[in-house]
């Protein structure tokens, strides 16, 4: 019981200092899990992961056009509701030109002039030495242009040490991954809460507060969870899905989502190959990361997914995507050819939040696989 | 003829047929003899060429490759790789009406009605075996993000090699130089699948080729800025497909020199002409693609004295450059796209194609599965708007005609011509 009330007392906790961050000015947002965080950290700046915004879109369309996905469209629609209420809480966004729709929502912001700073990424789609070398040449220019706006200097070690700070937080998340091969006490939609927490709160808070999780937490989880196993895989999740399907009585084994796994499967470092310059040593650890969809690479994951998923015992697989998203269509249509021994439920949605049909589909999903 | 052909012979009939190349010389020889009607000397020249191809492709001497839209096809005609360019195909089946099983094919499969519907086309055409599996599938990642992963998937279905340029956003040093880099690995990749070696004099000839079609292309658009210039964009959508495959081809340079030669004749005979024919009110640019099927949108452009006098697909983009170095030349080439990148550039573009060929108004056709075409167009319609530029949207579908609304598409033409009148 004591140990419930102090999870609880976590959590809220953790709720509290995310919640106290939309209030600071200097908070640079990002969206894609290619964001380069480390450069915004080390020009004193807080990387904020923009949530969007579940609903409608209305003031939105009138600038992007109603074929591109709702995330991008709601996204705008959040900007232009802060700046229409004066709120001006953000002091700049930086987007990846990970997908057709990022980039039309880049055009969009910068045209609108709502925002002090606005900056596209151009991410290469391999990591092929010669991408290596034109993005460390990208990363270079989008720190120089940073430190230009907020009036700091460009400083290499303030670099490093914010890439080591991230580094370590990202190995900290990626231990919780580990061995759930066999018997899982920690169910994923918990992990995936904590990413969230990383993606929001700046590396040394977030520190300070996984801490006080391995320690009062996650060193207390005795009981193992029953239920079907699963994995779950796609888009940009609505909030609370993952939530939904453990409440469902599904026990979440492994996620290759953005704000997920995947954002913490760099390649591995090794001390005596670190480049002396951060810019070309962010591109090979982003490029090199577990690709999403819109890299080639990643599919080439499908081919050994079934092995892998059976290596895990899972029983079935959920496949989130939101409407209008290319990556994940065509990545999806492979998925669903490849996977021929495991079930395999798809969910499709509109930026709209948990739908009733969402819950009604899981439930019976579940329920079939006992 | 073309009705008769598509009505007794082909319709009906098993993919088999279409795999015959004996249809394809027997269709270039009814070219060749006037038995199939165009309405210009070099418009059967580009049918010819593209039978030609289609011919290769299906007698199997010649390696073939699948190529999205604007992939350097310079180095696969170095290297005598075919290429089938499924947008082009899709067009063609469509303008034949035979879309439909192409498209449920491609639906049972899973495949959204919210993708482009060219790749859904030409999917469901390759799922039907009326195309052989291509030896690769070659994208560049230019405008279309889609064709880049209908490509990729495909390749994994077919367990074929997946070729891809990265284009960079930027026109730059540093882009070219990725560009350049990436050039020379797929060139390594091509290599195996031509199996054969290229040979540097065969890259430099086709990038001639390619500087000879930027030539004569740039003539031919100077040649439609002329009153009497009767090439309207209906009939000058027939050459995209030279420009999507054609680049590096030694025919492709003459069909434009051709065209050039029969515009200027026109354009002579109808100014010496005793008849003197009535100039269009209004004079209009159209942005991006037309619907293949039948459709009636040009003639009722038409029919209201409006003329279509250019199509920003037809523009040419890039600057001269040099032939000596030809990886850097396609590499400058690709990067020159006025649609890709910044939308500033495809902006600046349609302001100065508006007042090259002096238009009273813009058409954009807004294809349903295009989100690269139409995912700024509030902000292109919002900068022309401050040029006081008029600006008409056409949401359509170029391939799946249950996307097209005809009521609705000539209630809007009706209430774009009487605001320009």
């Amino acid at each position: 019981m004591e140990e419930h009330a102090q999870e609880k007392v976590f959590w809220m906790k953790l709720e509290k200092e995310e919640n106290k961050l939309p209030q600071k000015k200097e908070k640079i947002a990002w969206i894609c899990s290619y964001t380069p965080v480390e450069i915004i950290s080390a020009c004193g700046l807080y990387p904020y992961r923009f949530p969007g915004r579940e609903g409608t879109s209305f003031s939105a369309d009138s600038y992007l056009h109603s074929n591109l996905c709702f995330f991008a469209r709601c996204s705008l629609e959040m900007v232009l509701k802060e700046a229409g209420e004066g709120k001006g809480l953000l002091a700049g966004m930086v987007l990846m030109n990970s997908c057709i729709s990022m980039l039309h929502f880049y055009h969009a912001l910068e045209k609108l002039g709502r925002l002090p700073f606005v900056y596209l990424l151009d991410l290469p789609r391999d990591d092929s030495v010669e991408a290596r070398d034109y993005y460390a040449v990208i990363l270079r220019g989008f720190h120089r242009a940073l430190s230009e706006y907020c009036g700091c200097e460009n400083i290499e070690s303030e670099l490093w040490k914010q890439i080591y700070l991230y580094q370590e937080n990202r190995g900290k998340l990626q231990e919780l991954y580990a061995g759930r091969d066999g018997e899982v006490a920690v169910n994923g939609d918990e992990i995936l809460r904590l990413i969230k927490a990383f993606t929001v709160l700046s590396p040394e808070k977030f520190s300070d507060f996984f801490k006080i999780y391995r320690e009062n937490i996650l060193g207390k989880k005795k009981s193992n969870l029953s239920g079907p196993r699963l994995f779950i895989t796609g888009g940009i999740f609505p909030e609370g899905l993952g939530r939904l399907i453990c409440d469902l009585g599904g026990v979440l084994v492994l996620d290759d989502l953005c704000i997920g796994r995947r954002m913490l499967q760099f390649p591995p470092v090794e001390d005596s190959k670190v480049e002396a310059d951060p810019y070309r040593y962010l591109a090979r650890i982003y490029l090199g990361k577990d690709p999403c969809p819109r890299m080639p690479r990643a599919y080439e994951k499908l081919e050994e997914m079934e092995k892998m998923l059976k290596r895990y015992h899972i029983d079935g697989v959920i496949f989130y995507y939101p409407k209008f998203c290319d990556p994940w269509y065509y990545y999806g249509q492979l998925l669903k050819e490849k996977l021929n021994n495991i079930p395999l439920l798809v969910l499709e949605g509109e930026n709209a939040g948990l739908t009733g049909q969402m819950h009604t589909r899981i439930s019976a999903f579940l329920e079939m696989l006992g | 003829m073309l009705e008769f052909i598509k009505n007794k012979i082909i319709k009906g009939k098993a993919p088999a047929m279409f795999r015959l190349p004996l249809v394809y010389s027997l269709g270039k020889a009814m070219v060749r003899c006037n038995l199939l009607k165009f309405p210009y000397r070099s418009a059967a020249m580009t049918a010819e060429y593209g039978l030609g191809q289609i011919r290769k492709i299906f007698k199997g001497n010649s390696p073939y490759v699948w190529v999205s839209a604007f992939f350097p096809t310079e180095l696969l005609h170095a290297l005598g790789i075919v290429s089938f360019s499924p947008e082009v195909i899709s067009a063609l089946v469509t303008s034949l009406g035979f879309q439909k099983d192409f498209l449920e094919e491609a639906e049972s499969r899973w495949w959204s009605r919210d993708n482009c519907s060219f790749h859904r086309c030409a999917m469901g055409g390759l799922f039907l075996n009326y195309y052989p599996v291509p030896a690769a599938f070659c994208a560049s990642s230019h405008l279309c993000e889609g064709g880049v992963f209908m490509f990729n998937n495909l390749a994994r279905h077919y367990n074929r090699p997946f070729i891809l340029l990265d284009t960079p956003l930027e026109n730059n040093a540093n882009a070219l130089a990725y560009v350049t880099r990436q050039l020379q690995k797929i060139i390594t990749r091509l290599e195996d699948v031509a199996g054969t070696r290229l040979r540097a004099e065969k890259l430099e000839e086709a990038v001639l080729h390619t500087e000879k079609t930027r030539q004569a292309m740039l003539k031919v658009n100077e040649l439609r800025r002329h009153p009497y210039s009767p090439l309207s964009s209906r009939d000058a959508f027939a050459y995209l497909y030279l420009s999507f495959t054609g680049l590096g081809s030694r025919a492709v340079p003459v069909i434009y020199e051709t065209l050039a030669a029969e515009l200027e004749r026109k354009i002579d005979e109808r100014r010496n002409s005793k008849n003197v024919e009535p100039l269009p009110r209004y004079k209009l640019l159209w942005l991006h693609l037309q619907p293949f099927y039948q459709n009636g949108i040009m003639d009722y452009f038409e029919a209201r004295g409006a003329k279509l006098v250019f199509e920003d697909f037809n523009h040419v983009y890039w600057e001269p450059g040099d032939i000596e170095s030809p990886l850097d030349y396609i590499a400058y080439r690709m990067l020159s796209h006025f649609n890709y990148g910044h939308i500033e550039r495809r902006i600046k573009t349609i302001k100065e194609l508006a007042r090259r060929y002096k238009v009273d108004g813009v058409v954009h056709f807004s294809h349903w599965g295009c989100r690269q075409s139409n995912g700024s167009i509030n902000i292109i319609r919002r900068s022309l708007q401050e040029e006081g530029l008029p600006f008409l949207v056409l949401d359509g579908d170029c391939v799946d005609n249950r996307n097209y609304a005809s009521g609705q598409i000539q209630t809007r033409i009706d209430g774009f011509l009487e605001m320009l009148s």
